[in-house]
């Protein structure tokens, strides 16, 4: 992750980042701080961009607590997270290796910590690991695929409501199998919704990767590069992912742009990126566009080799 | 290219009913919404974005947006292959836009605010995109926009697309047909008949009344009575626009089978601006009816008759 920051006397790099564009001013509170949150193609790379290579280290440490979490310019509430993120840090590793996982909770609750199939109904293990507590979990056999991971304790007052997940505290999982597809990165998108109590003075957020616009992350890619998209829907409302200009195959053969996740539900959708410039990707559900559930992707040009960031910064120009 | 989508009432028809489409009578070759799909690699299509007074059912209208006067706007029919170019021509006093599903295009015929896309009140603007190997299927277009006012979203920040055109009406299908799925005549090669159901929702913000849950732009009971001969086999263009809720579709004594993988379900649903095909088999005659079955679409109007006729 590659974050520029640009204060609100950079109004001006704002506008060249988007390239035909005119991104009037008025969108942004007068002291906002705008930092856009660049991934993907952030360097030149010979090798995919995975979450990690074979062979490395497998060990991982998660702290939870309590954070203001910044979900738009200028507005917070109070968040549970993995190491200070929503989402928590992927954890990554390759077929029969075994994941050690050293969690401590610095919440003054218990938390649940849960592991299973993102999209699927069975649960790999759930450990409860209370306040100052620190457990080391080893995870062995996974799936291939994407997991999630998430605290399952009730909410405060409830029997069955899970607390954790409405207040941020999920990330993911990605086990990579000897047959992987091959792709030039691999990419996650959480899809949620932030609602009161939880937000401050009864706001509603729908996000991406735990942020609304334009926090949320604006992906760079260079053009005929093969994303991986895996679409995680870990709210409690239906979302669905269109990218503008690009089109996927579905697991039935269909050609689309959009597509409706269930709350809980997963899929992956392999998409070429097929035309340079910028293009939003968002929740189609314009209620929850209105939320902030919109970002920006931006395909460089074909024969571009240098700096994106430099390059989004002239607007694009080489 | 334009189409006139099965629910117009034809002169001299009561309105109280609902409007038979499908097998009206004999024929010797397929029909479909699309009609002959010409040969031409370059299709244009003018769309006027207009202010329309919508009857949503006999008695029943409200002020609002539309591509052409009509809701959905004319059906957008291609091969595999073929250029779209679209005029926008703007009559509304708000920014306007044509935003397409499926096709491939460059930024500037994204109809995007991002991009500057759009038409200016009074003025046009020319879209240009590409039907290509991978947007072979059924697909809507939109206004991405269109603003009533001014109204930021949250506190000061104003976000790159709007919903207001699209909840107000500003939509229509594009089909594009593959190789080998038309005959010489341009028609369909495997089916009887071919039609686009337009799923939608008309909230109370934009009707001033009650909330419309509608097929093709109306409310039951003028939506499409869909009639067919038993024998026949008919493949759905299926398209949710939203913009907000999800929309199945249900038809008690019937499967769907999904057109590209073959699988056979009882119901189909889509969220907003998610599209489909689906196949019918009329292999019984059969009186039934067509809902939504979510709850409280049916209640709102998004039903209709089902006849299998011998």
């Amino acid at each position: 992750m590659i974050q520029f920051k640009a204060v609100s006397t950079t109004l001006a790099f704002i506008s060249l980042l988007t390239f035909q564009i005119v991104t009037p001013a008025y969108f942004l509170p007068p002291d906002a701080e705008i930092v856009t949150d660049y991934q993907g193609h952030t360097t030149e790379h010979s090798a995919p961009y995975l979450f990690c290579e074979s062979g490395g280290s497998r060990d991982y440490t998660l702290i939870i607590s309590e954070v203001r979490w910044e979900v738009a310019p200028g507005q917070f509430f109070t968040a549970w997270t993995f190491n200070s993120a929503i989402p928590g840090p992927t954890l990554c590793g390759y077929e029969g290796e075994t994941l050690q996982i050293e969690i401590m909770n610095r919440l003054d609750r218990s938390v649940e910590f849960s592991v299973a199939p993102a999209g699927g109904t069975e649960v790999i293990t759930t450990v409860t690991i209370d306040h100052d507590e620190t457990y080391t979990l080893a995870l062995s056999n996974l799936p291939n695929g994407t997991l999630v991971y998430h605290d399952v304790a009730p909410e405060s007052g409830s029997d069955t409501t899970p607390g954790g997940v409405a207040h941020g505290l999920y990330g993911a999982i990605v086990i990579y199998g000897n047959n992987e597809p091959l792709v030039d990165h691999d990419i996650i998108v959480f899809e949620d919704e932030f609602t009161p109590p939880i937000t401050d003075d009864n706001d509603y957020f729908a996000v991406l990767n735990g942020k609304a616009y334009p926090l949320n992350p604006h992906y760079i890619f260079a053009v005929n590069e093969v994303v991986r998209f895996r679409m995680i829907n870990i709210g409690s409302e239906y979302h669905t992912f269109h990218i503008h200009g690009h089109v996927w195959l579905d697991a039935s053969g269909n050609h689309i742009d959009n597509k409706v996740l269930a709350p809980g539900e997963a899929v992956d959708g392999l998409v070429k990126m097929r035309e340079p410039g910028s293009w939003m990707y968002h929740c189609h559900i314009y209620d929850h566009i209105a939320g902030g559930m919109t970002a920006m992707l931006t395909v460089l040009s074909d024969g571009f080799e240098g700096d994106p960031i430099v390059y989004l910064r002239n607007g694009g120009a080489h | 290219m334009v189409i006139t989508p099965g629910w117009f009432l034809p002169p001299g028809a009561t309105a109280s009913g609902s409007q038979l489409v499908g097998h009206l009578g004999e024929h010797d070759t397929p029909e479909s919404d699309c009609g002959p799909v010409p040969n031409d690699p370059i299709k244009h299509v003018t769309l006027v974005a207009q202010a329309t007074v919508w009857e949503v059912a006999p008695g029943e209208s409200f002020p609002t947006w539309s591509f052409n006067g009509v809701i959905p706007g004319p059906t957008i029919c291609l091969r595999e292959g073929d250029t779209l170019i679209v005029t926008l021509e703007n009559q509304l006093s708000t920014i306007a836009s044509f935003h397409a599903h499926g096709l491939a295009r460059e930024p500037s015929s994204d109809g995007t605010w991002m991009t500057a896309s759009y038409a200016p009140p009074g003025g046009s603007y020319t879209y240009t995109l590409q039907a290509d190997a991978t947007s072979v299927g059924t697909w809507a277009y939109h206004d991405a926009v269109a603003e009533l006012d001014e109204e930021p979203f949250i506190d000061g920040l104003s976000l790159p697309e709007s919903g207001e055109g699209i909840e107000r009406g500003m939509f229509g299908a594009i089909i594009v047909y593959g190789e080998g799925e038309l005959d010489e005549a341009g028609l369909p090669a495997s089916y009887d008949h071919e039609l686009v159901l337009v799923e939608a929702e008309f909230g109370s913000e934009v009707t001033g009344g009650p909330v419309y849950m509608t097929i093709n732009g109306k409310i039951a009971p003028v939506t499409p009575h869909y009639q067919f001969q038993v024998g026949e086999t008919v493949r759905f263009r299926i398209i949710n626009v939203g913009p907000n809720a999800n929309h199945d579709l249900w038809i008690s004594g019937l499967e769907w089978r999904q057109t590209q993988s073959g699988s056979v379900v009882t119901s189909v649903l889509f969220g907003a601006l998610e599209f489909g095909d689906f196949t019918l088999e009329m292999g019984e005659p059969l009186e039934t009816r067509y809902i939504c079955s979510i709850n409280g679409h049916e209640a709102a109007g998004m039903h209709g008759l089902f006849s299998i006729i011998e």
